[in-house]
C-alpha cells in the first residue's frame, strides 16, 4: 500500500510551473459551462475553476505526480477492489475516539478482504445520520479528526460522501442567507410566497420523501418558502448561481487532498430544480457530473467519482454517460431488491434475465455492486422488472421478516413504497423458521456471493459482514425506520463475538472474508472482465467470467434455492475455447476437483451452495 | 366459542371458525410476544387466515410486539385472509404511525368495523 500521506504538501507550492489546462479540456469544460449558465458567464466563471485547478496542482508532491504518470485509467478498479461501507462511529467503546477503533478493527480484520473504507459522512451535521452537514471542511469531533482519517487512509483507499445536493439548516451557509448576507442571498432556492409554484407544477416534482417541499423560514427579510427535498433540515443548494458549483468544487478538490481516492456524489439525480419537470436527471444535473469528471480527470486522475441514484435502472445508467465522461461508478440499484426477490421466491429466473442485459459499459467505469447499505432496499429501480404482485410478495415478505417500509409521493400525491427498511440478514432469513441456523448462514453468503461474482466492485455493508440483524427498538426510539440497520456496536462484544466461533456473527465474517480473500487473487474478477449469463436452471444463477482472449474462464454457480440440484453445462454454451476445455476442474472455493465429460460438466449443488469453477487448463 | 389461551391473551372464534378474534394483554412486549406468534401459528394450521387483534385492554407494544403483529401477514394474505386491528390507544397508534405499518396494516376504531370489513371482503 502506497502512503498516501505524502501525496500533498502543507502548503500550496506556487515555486513550482503553474497547471496548464490544454485547449480540449478547457473548451470541453467552457461547453460544460455553457449549457448550465449560458455562453457569456461561461468566459467569465471558467479563470475560477482554472484557479481551483492550479491550486489543486500546487498542492500535489513529486511523489504523487510521479504516481500519476505511470497510472493506467483501465487499472482504476480491478479484482482487488472490494469496499466496506461504514459509518466512522458504528463500532464505539467509552472514552476511544471511534476512527481509531474503525482503524483498529480495519487493520486487524480486514486487510486481506477490503481495499476501501467508505466512511459514511463523518462531518458535523444537525440530522439524518450525517446527511444534514453543517460544515463540509471538518470532521466531526465526536468521531474524530483529519488525521485519523488519513491514517484509515495508509491502510486503504478511502471513500468520501460528497453530500453536495443539500445542506443542515444549522450550517453556517443557511445561516448567512437568514442573516442576508449578500454572497449568500442566490446559494438556495426561495420561494416568497407558496402560490409561486402553481399545483400542477408541484405534482411534477419526483421526490423520495412524503415530507413537504417548502419549509418555512423566517429570514431577515421577512418569511421565506425554502426547496427541501428530503427533509425540512436538509435545504437543497441552488446550482443556477454558479458560485454553488465552484463553491463545491473547491470542496470536493479539498477531499482529494484530505485522502479520498472514490467520491460518493450523494443524491445527485436531485442536483437541479426547473421549475415545469420532474426535476430528476435533468439535462444540467448531467452536465455538472461530466463537469466534474472532467476536473477530475484533469487534475487528479487516479480519483473516482460514483453516482448515488436509487432510480430504475435504465435512468440510473445513464450517469455512466458515455462511458468515460461521467461517473466511473454507480450503485447498481437493481441488485439489491432483485436478489432479495430470488433468494425468498427461490427462483432465480428474474435475476438472470435481467444479469443477460448487464453491459461492460468501459474500460474506466463499472458497477457498483452492493446489496445493503446504511439505507434501505429500494423498490423504485425494479418497477419495470418486477410486477405490482411481485413488488407486494417482497414488500409482504419484509415485513413478516421483521423490516419496515418507507414511502414516497408519487405523482397523485399519494404514498408509493420507496424502501424496505431490513437488515439484509433478517431480509434473507425468517427469524422464526423452523430451520438450522447452517441453512440460514449458507442461504445469506448464497445472496451476497451473486453480487462478488458479477461484473463490478463489490461493495458490503458493515451489518452484513455481521450479519446483523433488524435494531427494531431502535426504529421507535429514533423514530427513524432507517434505524433498524444502523446498530451501533461495542467494540469489545464485537471483538469477543468474532473471537467466539459458536455464533452467527463470527461465522458469516469468517466466511465472508475468506470469499473476498479468494476473489481478489483472481484476475478474472477484474471488473473489465466480460461475464457471460448461464441459463442453467430456474434454481441456479450462473455466469461464466471469459477472458478478452476467450482463453481463460471461471464459472460462478448460486444454489439459491433450499434443494440440491442437478445441473448440465454444456460445452458449446460456454464461451470459454473448447479447445481449452480439459476435463478436469477445480472448485477455487472448496479446493475440490471434478470431472467433466467431453461435451458436458454435471454438478450436484446442496441448498444454497456457492460454486467458482475453473478448467485446469485456466489454472 | 371463547377460549383463554394462557391468562394473557383473549382469543374468540367468530364467523364459523374463519376469524380469530385475539385481545392481548396491556402491554404487547417482549415477554408475550412469542405467544402470539404461537396464536397466529395455531389458527393458520387450522387453516384460519383472519385474524381481528383487539387492542380495547392494550395501552403498550415495543418492537418484539410489533414483529409478531406481523409474523404472519404475507401467509394471511397469500390465502385471502388478513391481520386487522382495532381500539388503538394513542401510544400505539404512535408506534405504528412512525414504523409506517399504519399504511400495511388496516385499522378500524372498533370490533363490529372489523368483523364488518371481513364480511364485505
Amino acid at each position: 500500500m502506497i502512503d498516501k500521506s505524502v501525496f500533498f504538501l502543507e502548503e500550496a507550492d506556487y515555486t513550482k510551473e503553474l497547471f496548464q489546462i490544454d485547449k480540449h479540456t478547457k473548451s470541453v469544460i467552457l461547453s460544460y459551462l455553457e449549457i448550465l449558465y449560458g455562453q457569456k458567464e461561461s468566459v467569465k466563471y471558467f479563470p475560477e475553476i482554472e484557479r481551483l485547478i492550479r491550486v489543486h496542482h500546487a498542492y500535489k508532491s513529486n511523489e504523487l505526480l510521479n504516481l500519476e504518470k505511470k497510472f493506467i485509467k483501465p487499472q482504476i478498479f480491478t479484482e482487488k477492489d472490494a469496499i466496506l461501507i461504514t459509518y466512522g462511529d458504528i463500532i464505539k467503546n467509552d472514552n476511544e475516539n471511534p476512527l481509531e477503533i474503525l482503524k483498529d478493527f480495519a487493520f486487524d480484520y480486514l486487510k486481506d478482504a477490503f481495499s476501501t473504507i467508505h466512511i459514511l459522512p463523518f462531518y458535523p451535521y444537525s440530522s439524518d445520520k450525517g446527511f444534514a452537514i453543517k460544515d463540509f471542511e471538518e470532521v466531526n469531533p465526536d468521531l474524530g479528526s483529519w488525521d485519523d482519517i488519513l491514517s484509515i487512509g495508509k491502510g486503504f483507499k478511502l471513500m468520501f460522501d460528497g453530500v453536495i445536493n443539500h445542506i443542515s439548516s444549522k450550517s453556517r451557509w443557511f445561516q448567512e442567507f437568514l442573516n442576508g448576507t449578500h454572497s449568500y442571498k442566490d446559494f438556495f432556492i426561495v420561494f416568497s410566497t407558496k402560490d409561486m409554484v402553481s399545483e400542477d407544477f408541484l405534482k411534477l416534482i419526483v421526490r423520495p420523501r412524503t415530507s413537504e417541499l417548502f419549509t418555512q423560514f423566517y429570514a431577515i427579510d421577512g418569511l421565506k418558502h425554502v426547496w427541501t427535498t428530503f427533509s425540512s433540515d436538509q435545504i437543497d443548494l441552488n446550482y443556477k448561481n454558479p458560485n454553488v458549483l465552484l463553491k463545491m468544487l473547491d470542496i470536493l478538490l479539498f477531499y482529494i487532498r484530505k485522502g479520498a481516492d472514490i467520491i460518493r456524489l450523494d443524491a445527485v439525480t436531485y442536483l437541479w430544480e426547473e421549475i415545469g419537470t420532474n426535476c430528476i436527471h435533468l439535462k444540467q444535473t448531467h452536465t455538472i457530473v461530466k463537469l466534474l469528471r472532467t476536473v477530475i480527470d484533469t487534475i487528479a486522475p487516479m480519483v473516482a467519482l460514483i453516482t448515488e441514484t436509487n432510480v430504475p435502472h435504465k435512468e440510473n445508467i445513464n450517469y455512466f454517460g458515455n462511458g468515460y465522461d461521467e461517473a466511473h461508478m454507480v450503485y447498481n440499484f437493481t441488485l439489491p431488491p432483485l436478489v432479495l426477490y430470488t433468494i425468498l421466491k427461490g427462483n432465480a429466473t428474474k435475476l438472470t434475465n435481467w444479469a443477460k442485459g448487464l453491459r461492460k459499459i468501459s474500460d474506466s467505469a463499472t458497477y457498483f455492486n452492493f446489496l445493503s447499505s446504511h439505507d434501505g432496499i429500494g423498490i423504485t429501480p425494479v418497477e419495470n422488472i418486477l410486477d405490482n404482485n411481485e413488488i407486494s410478495f417482497l414488500i409482504l415478505k419484509a415485513v413478516e421478516h421483521g423490516g419496515f417500509i418507507s414511502y414516497k409521493k408519487d405523482q397523485e400525491g399519494k404514498d408509493k413504497v420507496y424502501e424496505l427498511n431490513i437488515s439484509w440478514y433478517s431480509a434473507i432469513n425468517n427469524e422464526d423458521a423452523d430451520e438450522d441456523e447452517k441453512l440460514q448462514t449458507n442461504r445469506f453468503i448464497a445472496s451476497r456471493a451473486i453480487a462478488l461474482v458479477l461484473m463490478g466492485v463489490p461493495g458490503i455493508y458493515i451489518h452484513s459482514l455481521l450479519a446483523t440483524k433488524n435494531d427494531a427498538e431502535a426504529v421507535i426510539l429514533e423514530k427513524q425506520t432507517r434505524s433498524i440497520n444502523r446498530k451501533i456496536i461495542n467494540k469489545h462484544l464485537l471483538m469477543d463475538l468474532l473471537k467466539n466461533k459458536k455464533n452467527t456473527t463470527s461465522k458469516v465474517f469468517k466466511e465472508f472474508i475468506r470469499i473476498l480473500t479468494i476473489r481478489n487473487s483472481e484476475k478474472l474478477f477484474h471488473p473489465n472482465v466480460e461475464q457471460n449469463i448461464l441459463d442453467l436452471s430456474e434454481s441456479i444463477f450462473a455466469l461464466e467470467r471469459i477472458s478478452n482472449d476467450r482463453s481463460k474462464s471461471i464459472i460462478c454457480l448460486t444454489n439459491i434455492s433450499n434443494a440440491t440440484i442437478d445441473v448440465d453445462i454444456y460445452k458449446n454454451n460456454l464461451s470459454l475455447c473448447s479447445k481449452d476445455w480439459s476435463n478436469k476442474w477445480i472448485d477455487i472455493l472448496s479446493k475440490r476437483t471434478l470431472k467433466s465429460q467431453t461435451e458436458k460438466l454435471n454438478l450436484k449443488l446442496k441448498p444454497y451452495e456457492i460454486i467458482w469453477l475453473k478448467n485446469t487448463t485456466c489454472i | 366459542m371463547e377460549n383463554k389461551t394462557e391468562s394473557l391473551f383473549h382469543t374468540n372464534s367468530i364467523m364459523e371458525g374463519n376469524v380469530l378474534v385475539i385481545q392481548p394483554p396491556p402491554r404487547l412486549d417482549a415477554s408475550v410476544s412469542q405467544k402470539l406468534k404461537e396464536i397466529f401459528s395455531s389458527g393458520i394450521n387450522h387453516e384460519t387466515y383472519n385474524f381481528i387483534v383487539d387492542f380495547a385492554h392494550t395501552d403498550f407494544i415495543d418492537s418484539s410486539g410489533l414483529g409478531a403483529l406481523v409474523s404472519k401477514i404475507s401467509v394471511c394474505r397469500t390465502n385471502n385472509g388478513d391481520i386487522i386491528l382495532t381500539s388503538i390507544s394513542s401510544q400505539i397508534k404512535e408506534v405504528f404511525r412512525i414504523t409506517h405499518l399504519d399504511k400495511i396494516l388496516k385499522c378500524f376504531d372498533n370490533l363490529d368495523e372489523a368483523i364488518e370489513s371481513i364480511k364485505n371482503t
